[in-house]
């Protein structure tokens, strides 16, 4: 007997439509979010004009994708029509989406910090001498969040970052500044706002700080700060309200790097609860150490294993999956330059080798390879940001999204919020 | 004897066990889905009932469906005892086999019936035919009407809204 004989027996419910299955255009939330997870941020964002049912907050939905979109701007303003335009690249269909959108006045704005879908931006045109407006900003529905204005009347406010989506209840925004000229007063004021509160709220910490705060990284709860390059790192306990500083090395602390070119840059990243400090000592080269804890110093990195960094405002760590889509990425440092962005293989580098001249060589970055495919239909086009590690003669450096923006342009690394 | 309407109907437990006989008890050992049955019997009747009156909740499944379900569970059961894993290609092979209308019908059989693979697999293959498509394209594709008896939000303006926030996505 085939199971098919049992078909008479289906319930009434399918016997209006002609259809032996269920129609698709009524289906429970839950199973509607199992789709979205499949699918990559635009492919989310037009599920839900298909029909009314499928329209499910799509926001937070677990994604197997990570992967961050590159975010260009020119200005954030055109002065002619007060219009403000930017460009969002998506890395999985090499597309790039350009944004305009008309302004009552005109808007010029600071990028600190890139996280979570949403930019902290500085407001330059209503920022004064004696207060700072910040405001959360999404690229993607350009939602608009104004914080309340904070004082900050004699002292330069260098670095601002955020603990966690502006849609969460428990969101901080940190903001970091102070006065660090020798002879002077030198102190450092780190204010902080809790989503919802109605002010900022301030402290300053005297002494002990001679060079303004380059970046920060948020983690569990506490901003960490670099300081001259990272020969000092402090840390700032937002709940405590205490700051300690838990590196302070000479200026040889890095021992052959070569701290005295003003073109050097310095990033703080928070890497699976680890705080690592990338530093461009010059054009070809970049060291990464992580902080250890017990002998509160920065240990060298050789290799980042299977984590990829993404250097910028905000700079984030990705954990090259073992599958999916980031599985190319893996020991890769990805950062901006004028005009393009580039990846740099840590392993690879000219200067670790030197570092590890006995041990085996040449054992990073390798092509996309063919046969590790995932399982696809027919009519589906593997999407695969590995293959966008493309170009580039220099061994040491690999170009990303070099299909889209050239030029100089500001570029901001920015998470989909879908 | 059917039960009230509601999204998934129930079958009495008499027919499941006419299926599961049509594909040979013996194949399917202790297949997940006699377990899921088994459980609710064991539920039944410590919350009090007697056999003589069980029914099994079981997904408003056609047959189809179900043969299709009873094919994958037989499948991965085989592969499992055999080689201890399971087979990608087959997986590719069996749910690309399968036309469009039942994607749905399985992937919701997967997840009432707690078959995560199932479940996970024809999730993907859905999600796959979806990527990279318009959303007329969308509807084209697995025949999507707007279902008037859809609770959400009845005003068209909603949807508007959605799309004019994110005019990239539709770029």
């Amino acid at each position: 007997m085939e199971p098919n004989t049992k078909e008479s027996k289906k319930p009434d419910l399918m016997v209006e439509s002609e259809e032996e299955f269920r129609p698709w255009s009524n289906l429970p939330d839950d199973i509607l979010r199992q789709l979205i997870e499949k699918l990559y941020p635009v492919d989310r964002v037009r599920f839900c004009a298909v029909c009314r049912n499928w329209r499910v907050p799509i926001k937070g939905i677990q994604s197997v994708d990570k992967f961050p979109w590159l975010m260009t701007y020119l200005q954030f303003i055109l002065y002619d029509e007060h219009t403000f335009e930017y460009t969002l690249a998506d890395p999985v269909y090499r597309k790039s989406y350009t944004v305009r959108e008309k302004s009552e006045r005109e808007r010029f704005y600071h990028v600190h910090a890139s996280k979570f879908g949403w930019l902290l931006l500085r407001d330059e045109q209503r920022s004064e001498e004696t207060t700072t407006c910040f405001l959360l900003f999404t690229p993607f529905d350009k939602k608009f969040i104004e914080l309340p204005e904070l004082p900050s009347s004699g002292y330069d406010l260098g670095v601002a970052t955020f603990s966690s989506s502006p849609a969460c209840s428990d969101c901080t925004v940190v903001a970091i500044g102070g006065k660090s000229y020798v002879g002077e007063e030198n102190y450092i004021v780190i204010s902080t706002y809790r989503s919802r509160d109605e002010t900022w709220s301030s402290k300053k910490f005297c002494g002990q700080i001679f060079e303004p705060v380059k970046d920060v990284a948020y983690s569990r709860g506490k901003v960490y700060c670099s300081i001259s390059y990272g020969l000092v790192l402090g840390a700032y306990d937002v709940a405590d309200k205490t700051w300690n500083l838990l590196v302070h090395l000479r200026h040889d602390g890095f021992g052959d790097v070569l701290l005295d070119s003003y073109r050097i840059t310095n990033h703080l990243i928070e890497s699976d609860g680890e705080i690592l400090l990338a530093i461009h000592p010059n054009e070809r080269d970049w060291r990464v150490y992580g902080f250890d804890i017990s002998k509160a110093t920065w240990v060298v990195k050789q290799s980042l294993g299977n984590r990829a960094l993404f250097l910028g405002a905000t700079s984030l760590s990705l954990a090259a999956a073992s599958g999916g889509d980031t599985r190319d990425i893996a020991d890769m440092i990805y950062y901006h330059e004028l005009d393009k962005s580039v990846g740099f293989s840590l392993t690879k580098s000219s200067s670790v080798r030197e570092m590890r001249e006995r041990e085996r060589a040449q054992m990073a970055i390798v092509e996309y390879d063919e046969d590790d495919g995932v399982m696809n239909g027919d009519d589906e086009t593997d999407y695969d940001h590995g293959s966008l590690n493309q170009g580039g003669g220099n061994e040491d450096e690999k170009q990303l999204f070099g299909w889209c923006a050239s030029g100089v342009m500001n570029r901001i690394w920015i998470q989909p919020p879908y | 004897m059917e039960k009230q309407q509601t999204p998934f109907g129930f079958h009495k437990l008499i027919f499941i066990l006419l299926i599961l006989l049509s594909v040979s008890m013996s194949a399917l050992g202790r297949d997940i889905l006699s377990d899921i049955i088994e459980l609710k019997i064991e539920s039944h009747i410590a919350s009090g009932g007697n056999f003589d009156s069980v029914t099994v909740e079981l997904p408003n499944l056609t047959g189809k469906t179900l043969a299709k379900v009873i094919e994958y569970c037989k499948k991965h059961e085989e592969s499992s005892e055999k080689t201890g894993e399971l087979s990608e290609k087959w997986d590719g092979e069996f749910i690309g086999g399968v036309e469009v209308g039942m994607l749905m019908d399985l992937f919701l059989a997967g997840y009432e019936l707690k078959i995560k693979g199932l479940n996970d697999l024809a999730a993907s293959r859905i999600g796959g035919m979806m990527l990279g498509k318009t959303p007329e394209e969308i509807r084209v594709i697995f025949d999507i009407k707007e279902d008037p008896l859809c609770k959400k939000s009845k005003s068209p303006k909603e949807g508007e809204r959605f799309a004019r926030d994110n005019p990239w996505a539709f770029q």
